[in-house]
C-alpha cells in the first residue's frame, strides 16, 4: 500500500470513529465499510470487539485525543508513543480511563491507565511493542462516561513477534 | 526483586503540574517466547503498577504484553504539599516492587 492511499484509509477510519461506527459497528453493512478492500478490513474487524468490550456501544467520537507515534518505527520491539488528551482535568471534567490498543497485536489491548484530577494534565509517555505494520489507536474515556479517541498507522519494519510467527 | 528509577522534581511551587518519570527493570515477558528446549517462556508483566501521591492514588497502569521490556511511563501531577510519591507494582509472578521520592513543595 502506498503513502497515499494509507493517508486516506486513515482518513475513513477517522471518519468511522467520528461516526461511532468503527466500534459497535463499523457494521459491515455501511456503506463505509463496504469500501474498504479486504486487506484493511481483516486487522480492523479485530478490533471491533474490543472497542465494544470498553465502550459497551457508546460512540468513540473523534478529536479531543492526540496520538504522537513515529510513521515509520525501524523496531517494533520499542515503539515510543506519547497520548494526550484535551481536558481540564477537574474533579467535574476528567479523563478517567486511557487505553492503548493495537489491532494486530496477539494481545490488542497494550495497556489500561487510570487517571485522576491529581494529574493537572492528561499526558502519557510509553514505550509499547508492535507486531507489524498497524494502526494504534488510543481512547479516553472521561468522567462523564463519553469516549474519545484517535487512529494512526505506523509502519514497523521489524515485528516484536518473530518467534511467534 | 526488580529495579526500577525515579525522576521527581526535587522541588515544586503549589498547584504546579510536575512530570514523573518512571523506568522499572523487567523483562515484560509476552507468553509468546520460546527458550532453546522449545518450552514456552510463561508471560510474566507488571500487570498493576499504581502511584500514591501522599497515600491518594493519583496514576495506576494496567500493563500487558504490548508494553516494552523495561517498562517505561511519563505522566504528570500537581504539586499540592510536600510528601512522598510512591510507586508499588507487581508481576504475574506475584513479586512485588516498590520505589519512592520526596518532594517538597513551596508557596
Amino acid at each position: 500500500m502506498n503513502r497515499r492511499a494509507i493517508s486516506s484509509v486513515r482518513r475513513r477510519v477517522l471518519k468511522g470513529i467520528a461516526a461511532g461506527t468503527l466500534l459497535p459497528g463499523l457494521t459491515v453493512s455501511s456503506p463505509l465499510w463496504a469500501q474498504q478492500s479486504d486487506a484493511v478490513r481483516a486487522p480492523l474487524e479485530a478490533l471491533v470487539p474490543v472497542l465494544k468490550e470498553i465502550t459497551r456501544g457508546a460512540p468513540v467520537h473523534e478529536s479531543r485525543v492526540k496520538l504522537e507515534i513515529p510513521h515509520l518505527a525501524e523496531n517494533g520491539h520499542l515503539v515510543p508513543l506519547t497520548v494526550s488528551v484535551e481536558s481540564p482535568m477537574t474533579e467535574a471534567d476528567h479523563v478517567r480511563t486511557l487505553y492503548l490498543l493495537a489491532e494486530k497485536n496477539p494481545r490488542p489491548v497494550i495497556a489500561r491507565i487510570s487517571l485522576s484530577p491529581g494529574n493537572g494534565r492528561a499526558v502519557l509517555t510509553t514505550r509499547i511493542r508492535l507486531s507489524g505494520a498497524q494502526y494504534v489507536v488510543a481512547v479516553a474515556q472521561m468522567s462523564d462516561g463519553s469516549f474519545w479517541g484517535a487512529a494512526t498507522d505506523v509502519i514497523v519494519t521489524e515485528t516484536a513477534c518473530l518467534d511467534a510467527t | 526483586m526488580s529495579i526500577a528509577r525515579i525522576l521527581v522534581p526535587p522541588q515544586a511551587k503549589r498547584g504546579e503540574v510536575i512530570e514523573i518519570r518512571i523506568a522499572i527493570q523487567h523483562p515484560m515477558e509476552t507468553g509468546f517466547r520460546m527458550d532453546n528446549n522449545g518450552r514456552v517462556i510463561p508471560k510474566n508483566t507488571i500487570s498493576n503498577l499504581l502511584c500514591r501521591y501522599n497515600g491518594v492514588e493519583v496514576f495506576r497502569a494496567e500493563m500487558g504484553s504490548g508494553i516494552t521490556a523495561n517498562p517505561y511511563l511519563q505522566f504528570t501531577i500537581v504539586a499540592k504539599e510536600s510528601g512522598n510519591i510512591v510507586f508499588t507494582w507487581a508481576d504475574d509472578r506475584g513479586e512485588k516492587g516498590t520505589v519512592s521520592a520526596s518532594i517538597q513543595v513551596t508557596v
